[in-house]
């Protein structure tokens, strides 16, 4: 929860992303029960989409924290290394989540077609 | 009566080849029943003679079609049709199994540095790398040695090429960033930025980064193939339609407007 309030304003799109791609893969996941080819398709391609969109999402809080720290320690003119290294964990977070989000988006979009209609074509 | 289609048909399904050569056999025996049929028609016949005597003559038989499946098959096809079934069955597994796994160790023995990753993300970053060899191994096996081509199993297995790619991106990326996500934090907890230690982990940084681009670049590389491959198989399963007249009238490239 730290890291999550750490990371700024982006947590909330990539949250809302999460919740989106949570969402999907459930409703994939009904589809391909379902043994709707064509609906589960369209569902597991979106997936990818928010996947894709959160690890934008977190690349896009780097390089805005990476900004941010350059500028705080360009206006102090000299900081530790201790209060530098903190700056610079909190801008790689949303990068970790972001790929979290891809990594768990790419693994349901790969596995899903082994939950359905394959069992009915053999 | 029988027809210049329907006897292209019946060869066609007497052939037991892949699909590419079939369409070359299909495609020398339809222009030598049409020369034949246009030098009989040119001799004076009337063209339904002309087609009776050409596929009198011509009309390839089964016993025909037989032999030429085996003058035609492939070496490695024709060793997998004399072989017995299971035996076949353990060497496909043990050449994707012998593949997947040198093909997934070696970068990780290569570069010593990766095994200095923590355990979780060496197991994460080898079960991606495995994953990407495994499965082109496994579809190069099918598409080369076994010619067992289908566009549409093709077509699955480029997309599922493209998740991995993203999936070892991801993984990869995220292995790095952890490492100095983990750095960085020893820093803020008030250890001093030891030289020796920085260099260390941009080293396995550096050797993981360069393990992530080769499996993409190798996955790219199967991605391509396969998609290269799909198109052609799709072009000639496509020419092979039109051979056997089971195209529609529109689909045909030399349809009569």
């Amino acid at each position: 929860m730290q890291t999550l309030r750490d990371m700024g304003y982006i947590a909330w799109p990539m949250l809302a992303s999460a919740a989106f791609l949570a969402l999907q893969i459930v409703r994939a996941v009904i589809e391909v029960r379902r043994e709707s080819e064509s609906a589960g398709a369209n569902s597991r391609h979106s997936i990818l989409v928010w996947g894709f969109l959160g690890a934008l999402l977190g690349l896009l809080g780097t390089v805005v924290g990476l900004f941010v720290v350059a500028i705080s320690v360009e206006a102090a003119g000299e900081v530790s290394m201790a209060l530098l290294g903190g700056g610079l964990k909190v801008a790689l977070s949303p990068t970790i989540f972001g790929l979290t989000l891809l990594t768990l988006a790419v693994v349901a979009w790969l596995f899903l077609p082994v939950l359905g209609p394959r069992r009915s074509r053999s | 009566m029988r027809t210049p289609e329907s006897v292209l048909r019946e060869f066609g399904d007497a052939l037991d080849l892949p699909a590419r050569r079939k369409v070359v056999l299909l495609r020398e025996l339809r222009a030598d029943l049409e020369g034949a049929i246009s030098t009989l028609v040119t001799r004076g016949c009337s063209p339904r003679d002309a087609q009776m005597r050409a596929l009198e003559l011509l009309a390839p038989t089964v016993a025909a079609a037989d032999s030429l499946s085996g003058l035609h098959r492939p070496p490695y096809v024709g060793m997998a049709h004399r072989l017995p079934g299971r035996l076949v069955r353990v060497l496909e597994w043990g050449s994707i199994g012998g593949l997947a796994v040198v093909g997934g160790i070696s970068p990780i023995l290569g570069l010593r540095r990766i095994s200095d990753l923590p355990p979780w993300a060496a197991g994460m970053l080898g079960c991606v790398i495995l994953m990407v060899i495994g499965h082109l191994s496994w579809n190069a096996f099918r598409l080369f040695v076994r010619q067992d081509t289908n566009a549409a199993v093709l077509a699955r297995a480029g997309e599922t090429q493209a998740g991995l790619i993203a999936l070892t991106l991801a993984v990869g990326t995220m292995v790095v960033a952890l490492q100095a996500y983990g750095l960085f934090g020893s820093w803020a907890d008030g250890r001093s930025p030891d030289p020796t230690l920085l260099v260390e982990s941009v080293l396995i940084g550096t050797a993981t980064a360069a393990v992530v681009l080769g499996t993409t670049i190798l996955g790219v590389v199967g991605a391509v193939v396969l998609l290269q491959s799909f198109l052609s198989i799709r072009d000639t399963e496509r020419e092979l339609a039109r051979l056997l007249g089971l195209l529609k009238p529109s689909e045909r490239f030399d349809a009569d407007p």
